[in-house]
Order: structure tokens, then C-alpha cells, then sequence
């Protein structure tokens, strides 16, 4: 019998096989003409659980629809997604890209690697639905990507320790540093935040700015018109070194990677990281029950509520061999349905203003934020030249570890800015 | 001919793959360039950047750090060999334990090491609190930090030198050591005089991989720490790279690239002229 079975199996599956080679050579010659098997290629950062599920997803309901075609999808980290792009971009580009919009997607346009997708709007009845977020991806009055999601920023609280503590959600600048005392007292870390990856500290720059000087200044900072020596940059400072003075923030976050400081949080060891809905992708279903929201509060009273989003997009690079097929996808992708389950996939927002969004999802609180907000900016990274950044973001994690090197800091930032944009 | 089309092939190869790329990146570094657009010829204006540039004069320092205490690979190396270096059975396992860091990736030692010196959940921060001292985070200390990367690196590249010891000592004349004994010599006698004439070759290629591997030495900051706190670990391989992918200055980086080329060139021509001399005198 022990012989006799695997024997059995054995012919079975020869009789099968010869039934597939039979079937095949029957459907062969009339699958071919359709089967012209067209490849298209993607890279991609959103390679969170949820939204790489849901990229899948997507991807598998395109080849359904277009037979014949097979979607490739080259997933990568975030991290190191930013300093391969401009490589493969030249190398060897995909049909699409997905990248940040604002002054990342333009350091890229100015190099002519993207395609100019102006018409694709029109065509597909796209220019109403994603109207907020059209400045973001042009440049020069033509678009060169397709905004894919939009996200807000704010403090992820503890819920427990807020509870514990007997602490609301701070609405104001004194508030939240009352908060901070009362939380530092308790042997708590108010502030949790990782800035060995630099971007995360910006957040309190940027929100500072925006909330101390208005928007406008805040941009003129951005397009390197206005100087990091202004007395009104100083008082941007000077707000930011009190919480880092007293402490309130994680002792040697340079230590940590932004995501690294997102234990703190969940453990209850800290009260607050101001972050992105990553904090809430980051962490088991369970952990993000604990986890609460408020909006960075008011700082100063006669300066309206500037807010932060930011948004992401998708390109088709200049090289790119599948243009026609690239488009086709975009169209795919734009579809309510799909955009919606993308962003969802990563806790984010679709950027569609059309999309129906769920009163109980974290979702709806971010679309309140950008519909009460006075005016927003996308991000210091995404704002300003990629090397004025750069330099910038090394100075404000040098700023939270020495407090006292403002100056110094300061017009090392003037220096830099002075070299950039002349 | 036939030696000529014999090498032809090489040649070409390392023409084009290793003389033109050095070529390409000096003639880059007297431009400004971003990597894909337009270059527009600048003459020297990087290389005068660089010196008024404090960023880079903390790389050079760092390089310098780097240098001094990587040199201590071979050295330790040596100790360990010398102690492996016996005819016990045990010490098969012992010897391939020491071997372990040489398999590992250095991204890998990276990361580990990042773990180890993590203020809060590291191995190194439970020992700090188990004896009632404040846990010292190395990583983002600027005085520490660089310290703090190089032992994570000489774990690797003692092993390395290890390695060499270890097939140098094989390769002892054993009657020149017998002759020695015979003579009296001992201990750290026979240690000065009779073992470590017969290692140099290998001590001088010890020494000279570890020298070259403390200026290319990239991946463990990138790893532990991208150059940071605030540029205080770069060193100008970092540097270089920082620089290039960005900050989009594809001449400012390549301007630092020569800069340690011309560096490693004095460490690889004394290199040259050492082996062929031996070589002359050998033939």
C-alpha cells in the first residue's frame, strides 16, 4: 500500500498534467493575440501592512479588468525609498512613482524626470473632485502628479495616562504646558519623539511658525525670502525652548528613529508624540484603542489656526516604457473606491473631496481639521529646497539636544540659507 | 602578442570600471551638478567650500578618530591569535565563536550594537542601572558618539585580523623556533624576536586593510546613527553621500570623494611600494 499510493498519485497527476498541456493547446492559439502580456512597473513607499494589502488588492482588480496586463509592484521603506528614487528615476524608471508633492515632487520636475499629466485631469473628470490639492503637484501651471492622500498632524495622546492624571486635551500654548508640568510630575515623559531620521522634530517648527508668524511668514521662510535671523524666527525659538528646557521632552531622542519613540506612547511612558496617523498604523489594533488625538493648540490668539497637511501623490517618470497603460492605472486608482480603500489601508485621507468618510473614523476628525483651518502648509521637507532641509532639520535636532546653541544655530541656518537662495 | 591579448581583457576591465568612474568623479567635483540636470563648470569653488565648511573639518576629525583607534584591530587580533593559536581540540570551537562577528553583515553589527547602546531597553543601560548609575547614551552624546561606532566596528575588524594572525602563525618555521628555544630565548623573547619578524607581512596587510577600512567605513553610521547627532558622527564618506543624495550636490560630494581618494592614495602607494620592493627583492 505505502508503494502503491504514491504510484497511484503519481499517474494522477501525469493525467492532469496531460489535461492542462491539452486545455492549454486548445486555448493557446486564441488566447494569444489578447495575452500581448503588458507589464507595468511600480515603486512604492506605502509599504504598511495595510495599505500594501490594499495596494495588492487594487493592483489584482486592474489585471482582472485588463487582460493581459500584470502589475509589478516594487515595495520599499520609506526611509530608503527617499534616497533610491533619484537613482532608479534616471537608472531605471517604473511606469509609476509614488513620491511627495510640493518641493520634493518639484526638485524632481525641474530635472524634467516626471511626465506632464495636465490632460489626465480633464479627461477623467478628476480637476473637481481633487480641486484643494492641484497647487500641490503643479508646477509651473502644469500637473505633474495625481494626489493620491492627504494627512493632518497633531498630538497622539495616551488616553489612560490623560485619564489617570485628570488632564483634557489642551486647548491652548499654556495648556498644553501646564499638561506637560502636571504629566513631568507624575515621573512621566510628556513628550515622546524620535529625531535620529531628523523629519519628525520639524513638526514643532513648522506648527510654531505657522501658529507665531502666520502662514505667510512661514512661507517666506520655505522660499528663502525671509531670514532665519528675524526677530520673529527668534520668538519662534525662544516659544520652543521652554518645553526643552524644562525637560519635557525624551531625554536623547536622537537615539531613537521616529518610529522607535512610538513605545514610549503605547507603554504609557510618555503622554504625547506630536506625529502623523503613522503612530496609529505603527501599533497592534488593540494598542491604538489607548490611543487619543487632539489638534496642536492655539499658541497665539491672534494668529488663525494654520494647519499642517500633507500630500501624497503619484508620478509617471519621464523614462517610463508603459505611459499609455500608467495613465489607465491612475484612472483605476482615482476611482472613489479604490482611492478611498488606499488611504484607508494607511490611515490617511483619499484625496477626493467627494468621498463619503465615516463620522466614527479617526478619518473624519482629520477632514474637520482642514475644513476649520485658516490656511495650511505641507511640511518643512516638502517646503523648502531639499538641502535647505537638510540643513535645517540637523539644526533643530541639535536645538532639542543644546537649547542654549541658538544662536549658533540659528545663523548656521542664515548661512546656509543665504548660499541656497541667492 | 599573445601576452598583449591575454591582457587586453583585465586591462580593459579595470580601465573602465575602475580608472575612468575616478576619472569621471574628479572632473565632477569642479562642477555644480545635482546629479541629473545640467552641470555648469565652477573651477575650484567646491574644494574652497570644503574649507570653509565646519561640517567637513568634523569629518576630517572623525576620520583621523577613526584611523588611530581602528589600528587597534591588529593588535588585538594578534593578542587573540596568539592565544588561540593552540593545538587543543576545544579550541576549534572557541576559535570559530571569535570568528562569528566576521560573518555577520555590518549592517547587522549596526543594528545589534544600536540595540545594545539604546538609553532605555539596552543591554548596556541594564547594566548602567543595575549598579544605581544613569544610563549614558552613547549614540547622542557628540563627544561619544563616534567611540561609540568605532568599537562597534573594530568588533568586526578584529575579527578580521584575527583571521590573518591565525593563518600567519601556521605558516611559523618551526625549526626556527626550536633553534630559538635551544638558544634560551622565551616568552616574550621568542615573541619579539623569532615570531613577530616571521608575521610582518601578515601585521603589514593587517595593517593597511584596517587603515583603508577605517576611511571607507560607511555603513555602521549610516546604520547607528545617519551622521548625527547634528553631523557630530559623520565622517567624509558620510559625508560624500549626505551631501549627494540629499542635498542634490553631486559636485560637492564628489569634491569630498577626491578628497579622501587622495587620502587612501598615500595609504595605497606606501602599500605598493612595499610589496613590489619585496617583490624585487623576492625575484
Amino acid at each position: 500500500m505505502a508503494i502503491r499510493t504514491p504510484r497511484a498519485s503519481y499517474h494522477a497527476l501525469l493525467r492532469n498534467i496531460g489535461a492542462l498541456a491539452l486545455t492549454l493547446a486548445v486555448l493557446l492559439p486564441a488566447a494569444v493575440p489578447a495575452v500581448a502580456q503588458e507589464t507595468l512597473v511600480i515603486n512604492t513607499d506605502r509599504s504598511g501592512a495595510g495599505q500594501k494589502a490594499a495596494m495588492n488588492k487594487i493592483a489584482a482588480d486592474f489585471e482582472a479588468a485588463n487582460p493581459g496586463t500584470k502589475v509589478t509592484i516594487n515595495y520599499s521603506d520609506v526611509e530608503s525609498y527617499k534616497t533610491s528614487i533619484r537613482n532608479f528615476l534616471v537608472a531605471s524608471p517604473p511606469d509609476l512613482a509614488f513620491w511627495f508633492t510640493g518641493a520634493r515632487m518639484r526638485a524632481f520636475t525641474k530635472r524634467d524626470l516626471f511626465e506632464d499629466i495636465s490632460d489626465f485631469y480633464a479627461k477623467n473628470d478628476l480637476a473637481k473632485p481633487m480641486a484643494p490639492f492641484m497647487t500641490a503637484v503643479s508646477d509651473g501651471g502644469k500637473q505633474y502628479m495625481m494626489p493620491t492622500n492627504f494627512n493632518t498632524w497633531g498630538f497622539f495622546y495616551n488616553k489612560e495616562v490623560f485619564a489617570k492624571l485628570d488632564i483634557q486635551p489642551p486647548k491652548t500654548w499654556d495648556e498644553l504646558m501646564a499638561a506637560a508640568a502636571k504629566i513631568k510630575a507624575a515621573g512621566i515623559v510628556p513628550f515622546t519623539i524620535g529625531t535620529r531620521d531628523l523629519w519628525a522634530n520639524a513638526l514643532w517648527f513648522d506648527y510654531l511658525t505657522k501658529r507665531i508668524n502666520g502662514l505667510d511668514f512661514y512661507n517666506a521662510i520655505v522660499e528663502g525670502k525671509a531670514s532665519y535671523t528675524d526677530p520673529r524666527m527668534k520668538k519662534v525659538f525662544d516659544t520652543w525652548s521652554v518645553p526643552i528646557e524644562k525637560g519635557y521632552f525624551l531625554d536623547n531622542a536622537s537615539s531613537y528613529g521616529w518610529q522607535e519613540a512610538i513605545p514610549f506612547l503605547a507603554q504609557g511612558k510618555a503622554a504625547m508624540y506630536l506625529l502623523g496617523p503613522y503612530v496609529l498604523t505603527s501599533l497592534p489594533e488593540d494598542a491604538r484603542k489607548n490611543i487619543g488625538f487632539f489638534p496642536f493648540p492655539t499658541v497665539d490668539p491672534a494668529v488663525p489656526n494654520f494647519e499642517q497637511v500633507s500630500i501624497n501623490g503619484v508620478a509617471i517618470p519621464k523614462g517610463a516604457k508603459n505611459k499609455e497603460l500608467a495613465l489607465k492605472f491612475l484612472a483605476f486608482l482615482a476611482q472613489p473606491a479604490n482611492l478611498n480603500a488606499f488611504a484607508r489601508g494607511g490611515a490617511v485621507m483619499p484625496a477626493r473631496i467627494d468621498i463619503e468618510i465615516d463620522k466614527n473614523d479617526f478619518a473624519s476628525v482629520q477632514m474637520d481639521l482642514v475644513r476649520a483651518a485658516a490656511g495650511s502648509s505641507q511640511f518643512y521637507d516638502r517646503d523648502t529646497d531639499p538641502e535647505m532641509a537638510q540643513v535645517g532639520m540637523k539644526g533643530f535636532q541639535e536645538f532639542l539636544a543644546k537649547p542654549d546653541r541658538e544662536d549658533a544655530i540659528l545663523d548656521r541656518l542664515e548661512a546656509a540659507r543665504k548660499r541656497i537662495f541667492n | 602578442m599573445t601576452p598583449i591579448i591575454l591582457l587586453f581583457f583585465p586591462l580593459g576591465l579595470f580601465l573602465l570600471m575602475i580608472v575612468w568612474p575616478i576619472i569621471q568623479s574628479i572632473v565632477i567635483s569642479f562642477y555644480e551638478w545635482d546629479g541629473t540636470g545640467p552641470a555648469t563648470w565652477i573651477g575650484l569653488a567646491n574644494y574652497r567650500e570644503l574649507m570653509g565648511d565646519s561640517q567637513f573639518f568634523v569629518s576630517l576629525k572623525n576620520n583621523v578618530i577613526w584611523i588611530a583607534l581602528f589600528l587597534l584591530a591588529p593588535v588585538f587580533g594578534l593578542g587573540l591569535a596568539l592565544f588561540l593559536n593552540q593545538p587543543l581540540g576545544e579550541m576549534r570551537v572557541v576559535k570559530s565563536v571569535f570568528f562569528i562577528p566576521l560573518v555577520l553583515a555590518n549592517v547587522i553589527i549596526g543594528v545589534v550594537f544600536t540595540w545594545f547602546y539604546d538609553p532605555t531597553f539596552g543591554i548596556l543601560a541594564i547594566v548602567f542601572r543595575a549598579f544605581g548609575l544613569e544610563p549614558i547614551a552613547i549614540l547622542s552624546n557628540e563627544y561619544l558618539v563616534t567611540f561609540g561606532i568605532v568599537i562597534a566596528a573594530l568588533w568586526a575588524q578584529t575579527a578580521f585580523c584575527l583571521v590573518l594572525f591565525l593563518a600567519g602563525l601556521s605558516q611559523l618555521d618551526a625549526e626556527l623556533i626550536a633553534a630559538g628555544r635551544m638558544d634560551g630565548a622565551s616568552g616574550w623573547k621568542l615573541l619579539r624576536h623569532i615570531i613577530l619578524p616571521q608575521l610582518r607581512s601578515v601585521t603589514f596587510v593587517a595593517t593597511i586593510i584596517t587603515v583603508i577600512g577605517s576611511l571607507r567605513n560607511f555603513d555602521l553610521i549610516a546604520v547607528m546613527t545617519q551622521g548625527g547627532p547634528y553631523g557630530s558622527s559623520t565622517v567624509l564618506a558620510y559625508q560624500m553621500y549626505d551631501a549627494t543624495i540629499f542635498s542634490y550636490r553631486a559636485g560637492y560630494g564628489a569634491a569630498i570623494a577626491t578628497v579622501l581618494f587622495l587620502m587612501m592614495s598615500i595609504w595605497i602607494a606606501w602599500f605598493l611600494r612595499h610589496t613590489l620592493r619585496r617583490e624585487t627583492r623576492a625575484g
